[in-house]
């Protein structure tokens, strides 16, 4: 019988069955032997003598010997807020013997990928970098390595409030923790200490003098002085502050809220007090201090607010000095030792701020963690502190430092002396230690967001929010029954 | 049969199909059984997931967004591209290779950077609409309003696709027979009677090929919109693609993420079979 071409081509079922099964066992192999063979022949980084930019984002630091005893990973925050550890690392680089790679990324990669190394128990990094809002998720999965354990005791010349905030279950005056969490051992996880420390208030004095004014005690003199300088046809405003949605309106109307009479975001039972009538008045005033600020405040964020100071074309706002003392006081700025940094204005009930710092934490998959601790108790260290000051250009978290001339006199750190040690030292009031502080802030953070823009009263966008809120707690669990 | 054309064939059949497993079959299955727990494949808790999902007005406010952003861009880009094309092919139009170039311009420009830069322009104070401030004009502000904002980051998808539609308008206009516009003009035939009685009938299938690309395209925009308003102000930006980044890598809710995928995926696959049926029966 003849055969067609078309049947003489034809693969039967069985044949297709065979090879596909010998190939696709040839792929798996292949990968395996593939893998393996790229796992040992990875290239190393290659060694440079001294501190050298590998990229724009790493920083291989390395002592002036032959060999380096071993080798140290940092993930950390690229920019301002991860140049001043440079300093410090390359001391202890040198004094230890050891090699470190400063690899820095920004602030919001470095969240995810610190969650997505931690979530597969990545040893890759050492130290990871991590804002605090991020802390209770990495330290209610067991990820971090309780730095308690490894030595660390409380030095009583470091402010309490960076203790508190890296110590998982918070203390109780930071408010609640979620199911759960309350009963386990307190251990000190994380040590904030850049960034922040938290929302100040900022005002030209130069103003102020010209128009009579003194600096303002209450929310209220606050209003005033915002009232008076506000001309929008120079353009001139009044009062400036972050208004994008979620995370940096939150951040900068959380201070209103608590001075106006909220204890916290929330209560013991994860039951939300930020749509509670003191909060909503609090909020309210953050509106009424809006209508003095530039028309895009919606989309404010740290640049612009500070772009409007260093253009000086405002008279007041919330200022982080963690975030811009550089730029506000730094050259060009019109703003420049023109501005009264202070701890903010009274409300009604409280005269309190929101605190919320950077932190190094170790990784409790580390195969490093002792040289690591080595590390953050050398930054620690009272000689770390100065070289992180003097020489990296960050604040120092110990309090005697403070009261050092070379400190309080330097150019760096005088705008906000005394107003730094101070507002350190009163116990402010961070975010909620949630696991879940990132979709809250979310819908919290968007509410407030659409009030700023007059979608919604201040209330209606609190309850909005409380609502949402609540059926998220609901869905993962927050609460019995 | 030779057995080494046999191994030849079988590899050929078989690399592709395994590739398409790989990259397309096998994330959307894993999709769907992440899907079925809490967090990061935390606890199994089935369709809980979805049930939550369904209540949600965050999702069903970002499939709303997600929707009227596809049809104003979608619409807008179709009727602008058909429009730059038919203008560009009149007689009286020189230099066409000029505005060709620059028409296309906007298509070389990555997304996230179109919408960085939209950010800078639409501002109040700092983009030229401060000028106005010059003449006594309050600036509109095209990223605070939410009915304005909306709308402004459809400007940048706008602005940024229609050079795709143009592009295939314009090939499909010149592959007319030029016999056919010639007689039209000899008969007398307005410019209107000849778009609407000659061009559009000739290039009506690919008019549904880019309405099909762009409307399964503008579903998942997401650099544009994240480079200028992230969403906002309030939620009024927030499409779907921006909800579900949240969702999966700020909040780290994979499963919520993975539901809510599979959802949108379901309602593009639908319009995406709509379009495509249409598309052959053409």
């Amino acid at each position: 019988m003849m055969m067609s071409s078309e049947e003489k081509n034809r693969v039967s079922r069985r044949e297709f069955l065979k090879y596909a099964g010998l190939i696709a066992a040839g792929l798996a192999v292949g990968s395996v032997v593939g893998y393996e063979y790229g796992r040992t022949v990875v290239p190393r980084v290659k060694p440079v003598t001294v501190t050298k930019t590998v990229t724009k984002t790493t920083t291989v630091i390395k002592p002036p010997t032959v060999k380096p005893k071993k080798t140290l990973k940092i993930l950390g925050f690229s920019g301002a807020l991860g140049d001043p550890h440079i300093k410090v690392f390359d001391k202890f680089s040198k004094m230890k013997n050891v090699k470190i790679e400063y690899i820095r990324i920004g602030y919001d990669e470095l969240a995810e990928k610190a969650v997505s190394l931690l979530q597969a128990k990545s040893s890759e990094f050492d130290i990871i970098f991590q804002d605090d809002g991020f802390l209770p998720r990495l330290e209610a999965k067991g990820w971090l390595a309780p730095l308690d354990e490894l030595g660390l005791t409380r030095i009583p010349d470091i402010f309490p409030s960076c203790w508190d905030l890296g110590t998982w279950p918070t203390p109780e005056y930071m408010g609640p923790v979620p199911p759960g969490e309350r009963d386990k051992e307190p251990h000190i996880y994380a040590l904030p200490h850049a960034g922040g420390p938290g929302e100040f208030y900022g005002v030209r004095k130069d103003l102020l003098e010209e128009e009579g004014l003194s600096v303002p005690k209450t929310w209220d003199d606050a209003l005033e002085i915002a009232k008076t300088f506000y001309d929008p046809k120079k353009p001139f405003y009044g009062w400036v502050c972050r208004g994008t949605k979620g995370d940096p309106i939150a951040f900068d109307s959380a201070t209103f809220l608590f001075d106006y009479g909220m204890s916290h975001f929330f209560d013991e039972d994860w039951h939300p007090l930020f749509n509670t009538p003191e909060a909503i008045e609090g909020f309210e005033m953050f509106l009424k201090m809006a209508k003095y600020a530039p028309p895009g405040l919606p989309t404010y964020g740290c640049t612009e607010y500070a772009l409007e100071f260093v253009h000086g074309r405002v008279a007041s706002g919330m200022i982080n000095p963690g975030d811009v003392v550089r730029d506000l006081e730094g050259p060009g700025s019109a703003s420049a030792g023109k501005l009264i940094w202070m701890v903010p204005p009274a409300g009604p009930k409280a005269r309190t701020g929101i605190l919320g710092m950077f932190s190094m934490v170790i990784n409790n998959f580390s195969k490093n963690k002792d040289l690591a601790f080595e590390l953050i108790e050398y930054f620690i260290s009272e000689e770390g502190q100065r070289v992180y000051a003097l020489e990296g250009g960050g604040w120092p978290i110990r309090r005697s430092l403070w009261e050092k001339p070379e400190i309080n006199k330097n150019p760096l750190f005088k705008p906000i002396y005394p107003a730094l040690p101070e507002f350190l030292s009163m116990s402010p009031k961070p975010y909620p230690r949630t696991t879940e502080w990132l979709t809250i802030v979310d819908i919290y953070g968007g509410y407030l967001n659409a009030a700023l823009i007059g979608k919604y009263t201040a209330k209606e966008a609190l309850n909005k929010a409380a609502e949402e809120i609540v059926a998220h707690l609901k869905r993962v669990g927050y609460y019995k029954g | 049969m030779a057995k080494g054309s046999s191994y030849l064939k079988i590899f050929f059949i078989f690399l592709p199909l395994s590739i398409l497993f790989i990259v397309s079959v096998f994330p959307l299955g894993y999709s769907l059984y992440i899907s079925l727990f809490r967090g990061v494949m935390e606890k199994f808790i089935g369709l809980e997931n979805y049930y939550y999902l369904i209540q949600d007005p965050r999702f069903i406010d970002a499939i709303r967004v997600t929707l009227t952003f596809t049809a104003i861009t979608v619409g807008s880009q179709t009727i602008i591209g058909l429009l730059l094309a038919f203008v560009l092919i009149q007689p009286i139009v020189r230099g066409r290779s000029f505005w060709q170039t620059l028409f296309l311009l906007p298509l070389v420009i990555p997304p996230i950077v179109a919408g960085v830069m939209f950010k800078i322009l639409y501002h109040p104070a700092f983009g030229p609409s401060s000028y106005l401030n010059f003449i006594g004009i309050k600036p509109p502000l095209w990223l605070e309003d939410p009915t304005m904002a909306l709308i402004s980051v459809c400007i940048i998808n706008i602005w940024m696709w229609t050079p795709f539609a143009f592009l295939i308008f314009y090939s499909g206009i010149r592959a007319i027979p030029q016999e056919i516009l010639e007689a039209a003009i000899v008969d007398g035939a307005s410019g209107f009677r000849m778009l609407t009685d000659i061009i559009l009938p000739h290039i009506k299938a690919l008019i549904l090929v880019v309405v099909l690309f762009r409307t399964l395209d503008n579903f998942t925009a997401f650099d544009e919109i994240m480079g200028s308003t992230a969403g906002g102000p309030g939620f009024s930006t927030t499409t779907f693609a921006i909800y579900a980044y949240k969702l999966a890598f700020k909040s780290w809710d994979l499963g919520y993420a993975a539901a809510a995928s599979t959802i949108m995926f379901l309602i593009s696959v639908t319009i995406g079979v709509m379009l495509v049926r249409m598309v052959y029966r053409r």
